[in-house]
């Protein structure tokens, strides 16, 4: 033995250090997350996907369904090595245009849009997450502008077989524009607009409702967050001034075709109560609307929404975390449920929120 | 078995005092950064209540908040640093010193009966042993780092939350996952297989094929990233992962090509 006595004496240290630590290790309790219903039936909404992770000692990864299954992904080495990301792959086909200098890309939480004007044509991509169906078509559209060189095209919405892009001159804020393709035909239109931007203004166009447009301008060289929008509606013959929605200090999202605006409330600390602003464009009225919550909802942060006006949000709560869905439409709680931690873990925190 | 065994003592006795050395400097210079930090923020919450004229608590909050258990042994990242280059030197040590000396360590090595298999293991075990242990050393010290921060500091100038927060090297070691110490310890292996095959080149070839052989092998390395992952990406856009995965495999893959010639030159080529 003592002709081992070196090795002896490095393997007793290894074993009571590194058995510290491995014990140590043990006796850390993860995080025991069960998902409760508090209103409404899960069947009635859409999957989710909530993703939580626990910091400080053992981070790890979970992801919580609709289902309330629950799924622990380990954050060692190897198991960041092997981990399954539950996003979506892009075609490799739409991604190398995507890349391309001169495509510029927008979108939402539903789909994603490329444009390149070059040469004459406007080139129009399109990729949806749900289906992971790509969808694209080449227009005629005689312009001797380039995207990615001072041309910068998004989408502003897309409705049925129509999608309404904004085109801007980067170096001319005035010269914004409205185009509409129609997928089904080989035409680019351009909407005229019945009065021209204000002189150092920028146009925003936000909603298109049949013949009616509402966009939004603000002087050119303004910070964004902080400048107060003025909003419009050309009905194609006039254009008027909402000064309801002027007055209020939100932004505004279009829904069901651009028919409604809907502009979200969030308090920034604790509520009990989710509001907002409805603008309807048949109507023209301005409406305030509003769900109770039966969980006190904490750092709103992760939204996501349908096409049939659902919002979908998550945030902590005083117990855990929660997800509610609400229809916006009919001013209801579909569903509630609430993530709830049996360790009562300190430091978790939502990673990802998305409606699969 | 046994003689790799009466090797790898042998080895760990020589290198006794250069590691005890190593370890003690290591602790000496982590207790004394802790020292430092909280003597230098108890220092600078000082001053400002005697400048300021206000209480501690005011204090405290002007200058920042609570000192944090991460704010406190921040040195220790650039320490383990430090300690991550000496292993690496001491990869190198472990065969130079072997022909220094008026009396050469190597002869007695290399006229050793039976298969020369075993100087490679052992000097290869060694590191390893040396590498687990510093793991486990600077862990029971970490706990001891935790004990003195809690002891010196008052309650309003620590974060007692924050003992579980290390700081960035800290984190890369201690997970929490025990598996990734065996994965520190694949990597340590990596690293010190190419690190023997530099000295083994060196003391087998002549000084231009050796540089040109290790290069070749540097080469290998980068050029096996960048082929695999322009073949991946001729294949599909989103294999990022895949890309690290088969590159790991890779050099695991070239690390016991390396591992094999390693052996190969120090039972055919290496001599006095």
């Amino acid at each position: 033995m003592k002709r081992y006595r070196q090795l002896m004496i490095y393997g007793l240290i290894i074993l009571v250090t590194i058995g510290s630590y491995i014990g140590y290790t043990l006796s850390i309790q993860g995080a025991d997350l069960s998902l409760e219903t508090v209103s409404g039936k899960p069947s009635q909404i859409e999957n989710f996907n909530l993703r939580l992770q626990t910091k400080g000692m053992r981070s790890t990864i979970y992801d919580v369904n609709a289902e309330g299954d629950i799924e622990k992904q380990s954050n060692s080495y190897v198991g960041q090595l092997f981990r399954e990301d539950k996003i979506t792959d892009l075609p490799d086909r739409y991604y190398k245009f995507t890349t391309q200098m001169e495509t510029n890309v927008s979108g939402d939480e539903q789909s994603e849009y490329a444009i390149q004007i070059k040469h004459n044509k406007l080139q129009f991509k399109m990729f949806t997450f749900k289906t992971e169906e790509t969808f694209e078509k080449t227009f005629q559209y005689d312009t001797k502008l380039e995207t990615g060189r001072g041309l910068q095209a998004s989408v502003v919405d897309k409705q049925a077989m129509k999608v309404y892009i904004q085109l801007d001159r980067v170096d001319r804020p005035m010269e914004t524009k409205l185009l509409v393709l129609d997928l089904t035909g080989d035409r680019v239109e351009e909407i005229v607009l019945q009065k021209p931007v204000a002189p150092k203004n920028a146009r925003q166009f936000l909603a298109i409702h049949q013949n009616e447009i509402v966009y939004t301008e603000q002087p050119s060289d303004s910070d964004e967050e902080n400048t107060k929008h003025s909003y419009f509606l050309d009905d194609g013959k006039s254009v008027r001034s909402i000064k309801e929605l002027d007055q209020q200090q939100i932004g505004y999202t279009p829904y069901a075709n651009g028919r409604y605006l809907i502009g979200l409330r969030l308090p920034e600390g604790e509520t009990k109560r989710i509001e907002w602003s409805t603008f309807d464009l048949e109507t023209r009225r301005l409406s305030e609307h509003s769900v109770s919550s039966p969980l006190v909802l904490k750092k709103i942060d992760w939204l996501d929404s349908t096409d049939e006006m659902q919002l979908y949000l998550s945030s902590e709560t005083n117990a855990g975390f929660q997800v509610s869905v609400i229809d916006l439409k009919n001013e209801q709680l579909i569903y509630q449920g609430e993530i709830k931690d049996a360790n009562r873990k300190k430091g978790t925190n939502i990673y990802d929120f998305s409606v699969q | 078995m046994k003689r790799w065994l009466l090797l790898t003592n042998e080895e760990l006795k020589r290198s006794t005092k250069l590691l005890v050395l190593l370890i003690s400097g290591l602790i000496v210079a982590e207790i004394a950064s802790l020292l430092y930090q909280i003597y230098d923020y108890q220092h600078s919450v000082e001053a400002t209540m005697r400048i300021e004229q206000i209480s501690e608590l005011d204090a405290i909050e002007q200058g920042g908040g609570a000192l944090t258990f991460a704010q406190a042994t921040n040195f220790y990242d650039s320490i383990i640093v430090l300690a991550m280059g000496m292993i690496v030197l001491f990869a190198f040590w472990i065969w130079y010193r072997d022909w220094m000396g008026e009396t050469k360590y190597i002869y007695r090595l290399l006229l050793l009966p039976g298969s020369r298999r075993a100087i490679f293991a052992s000097k290869m075990a060694t590191l390893l042993l040396v590498v687990a242990s510093l793991i486990g050393i600077q862990w029971v010290f970490l706990l001891l780092s935790r004990t003195l921060y809690l002891w010196l500091l008052p309650d309003a100038q620590q974060v007692t939350a924050s003992i579980n927060e290390y700081s960035f090297y800290m984190k890369l070691f201690y997970t929490m996952y025990p598996s990734d110490i065996l994965f520190i310890l694949l990597m340590t292996f990596i690293v010190i297989s190419f690190v023997f095959m530099t000295v083994l080149l060196e003391r087998s070839f002549r000084k231009s094929k050796a540089f040109l052989l290790v290069g070749l092998t540097g080469i290998a390395l980068i050029a096996g990233w960048i082929v695999i992952g322009v073949t991946l990406s001729a294949i599909s856009n989103d294999l990022s992962q895949l890309h690290m995965q088969f590159y790991l495999g890779y050099v695991v893959l070239l690390t016991l090509y390396v591992s094999y010639k390693n052996l190969r030159l120090v039972q055919t080529r290496l001599s006095v």
